[in-house]
């Protein structure tokens, strides 16, 4: 009987503490999608692999049952983009998502930093029809395939060099 | 699957073209000598981009009912249950948002939905040419190779050829003409604005459309080494005024605008280099 209770009351203290942290979680991050947080300042969200950030699965604390999503903070793997490796943390507060942030580990290695040469396009003296000797590819705003036969990329594709 | 073969210099520029999510894709290889084991390389990294971008459709599309965006918006699929392409995107949307002030968003006219679009084109065409295409630069007599989307573009050279890409940025008052040329060995080029499909972007920043008077912009180009990037970067400087600068600072490599009234500026290096007008356009 007595070992029952103590489970019980043990059971109410977690929920209590499950309730308290997912209400501290809302609080800070109260401002969603403008916080650009460090690691380092979010150390208590990111789980021990941060500092090797090896891809890891994600973690989820706070679960509850209301809403579409179940509330809680979701941190994602983290993932290598150009510019180092990112981490996002989705928080979801009465089914909604209330903010997300990311979580940036800053590119050390620098193999990964920018090697090629960006080139500086050059006005052309007056619009002109391309030159299919001389042009490989045009970028434009985006067209669909019903427009692309009439494209120019279209017809440097069918030209015959 | 067809593949149109012809000679620039003495290379041989091998192209295949096909057309997924009313997207058209452009493949270019250039290769040192024609040789039917290239044209079924070539073929084959083709076919492969082409099932790659089926995946990224089945993943993202917000037409799609089973699509993992659908599943995620209609509350039906968790964040964490979400595949790593999912999670790839989502931690670099938000990423972006946070980059250029807002000015990109991915969240669907502030309704909550989420909505990668303006940028999974650009990060899939990267992955793809990366994984599928640039690999095949290892083969001894491939020389160059470049995959377009859309008007949007990755490329890559083999380190130690002469090989140069000479590229163009349409003219968006007449795009059957180019209004900027430039030449590059490895890079991205990306390109918005509201000429082709004749729709307006919306800034979600300020909920409103990009407007059509004097100063607001017709056309962006992003140049820059991840198409990644340049896709975000593109869409994000179209939705300001020609006289607005205030992205500059956070913008690496170079790019163009012009407005509706034919004011173009180029920038590089985190300045603007020149704004003139088109008297030609």
């Amino acid at each position: 009987m007595l070992k029952k209770l103590t489970a019980f009351i043990i059971s109410i203290i977690l929920a209590v503490a499950i309730a308290i942290d997912g209400y501290l979680l809302f609080f800070k991050k109260a401002d969603p999608r403008t916080v650009t947080t460090q690691a380092n300042t979010n150390s208590q969200a990111v789980p021990a692999s941060s500092s090797s950030v090896s891809s890891s699965s994600g973690s989820s604390t706070v679960p509850s049952s209301s809403g579409a999503y179940r509330d809680g903070s979701y941190t994602g793997s983290a993932v290598r983009i150009r510019w180092g490796r990112v981490r996002v943390r989705v928080l979801i507060k009465n089914g909604k998502i209330a903010s997300v942030s990311t979580l940036e580990y800053p590119n050390t290695n620098p193999h990964d930093q920018r090697v090629s040469q960006i080139a500086l396009p050059t006005y052309e003296s007056e619009s002109v029809q391309a030159n299919s000797s001389k042009i490989q590819a045009v970028s434009g705003a985006t067209e669909t395939w019903q427009g692309f036969t009439k494209s120019l990329q279209n017809a440097l594709n069918q030209s015959k060099g | 699957m067809s593949l149109y073969s012809k000679q620039i210099q003495n290379r041989t520029m091998l192209t295949v073209v096909f057309h997924e999510m009313t997207i058209p894709f452009t493949v270019q290889v250039i290769v040192a000598q024609p040789l039917t084991r290239a044209n079924r390389l070539v073929l084959k990294q083709s076919s492969a981009i082409h099932d790659y971008m089926k995946h990224i459709d089945r993943v993202f599309s917000p037409f799609r009912e089973d699509s993992e965006l659908t599943a995620f918006n209609q509350g039906s699929l968790m964040f964490e249950n979400t595949s790593q392409d999912f999670q790839t995107v989502y931690a670099i949307s938000s990423w972006a948002e946070e980059k250029t002030n807002h000015l990109f968003s991915a969240d669907y006219l502030g309704t909550q939905q989420y909505d990668p679009t303006g940028l999974v084109k650009g990060w899939a065409i990267e992955q793809a040419a990366k994984h599928f295409l640039f690999a095949l630069l290892a083969e001894d007599d491939f020389i160059a190779a470049n995959l377009i989307g859309g008007g949007d573009m990755q490329f890559a050279t083999r380190p130690g050829s002469d090989w140069v890409w000479q590229l163009a940025i349409a003219d968006p008052f007449d795009t059957k003409k180019i209004m900027a040329k430039l030449a590059m060995t490895s890079g991205a080029i990306a390109s918005s604005g509201t000429v082709e499909r004749g729709q307006h972007l919306i800034n979600v920043a300020q909920h409103r459309a990009i407007g059509t008077q004097a100063s607001d912009i017709i056309s962006g180009s992003v140049i820059s080494d991840s198409l990644a990037e340049a896709d975000i970067w593109a869409t994000a400087v179209t939705t300001t005024s020609i006289s607005d600068h205030r992205w500059l600072k956070e913008l690496d490599g170079s790019g163009m605008r012009i407005s509706y009234g034919k004011i173009a500026e180029r920038w590089q290096n985190n300045r603007i280099v020149d704004q003139k007008e088109l008297i030609y356009a």
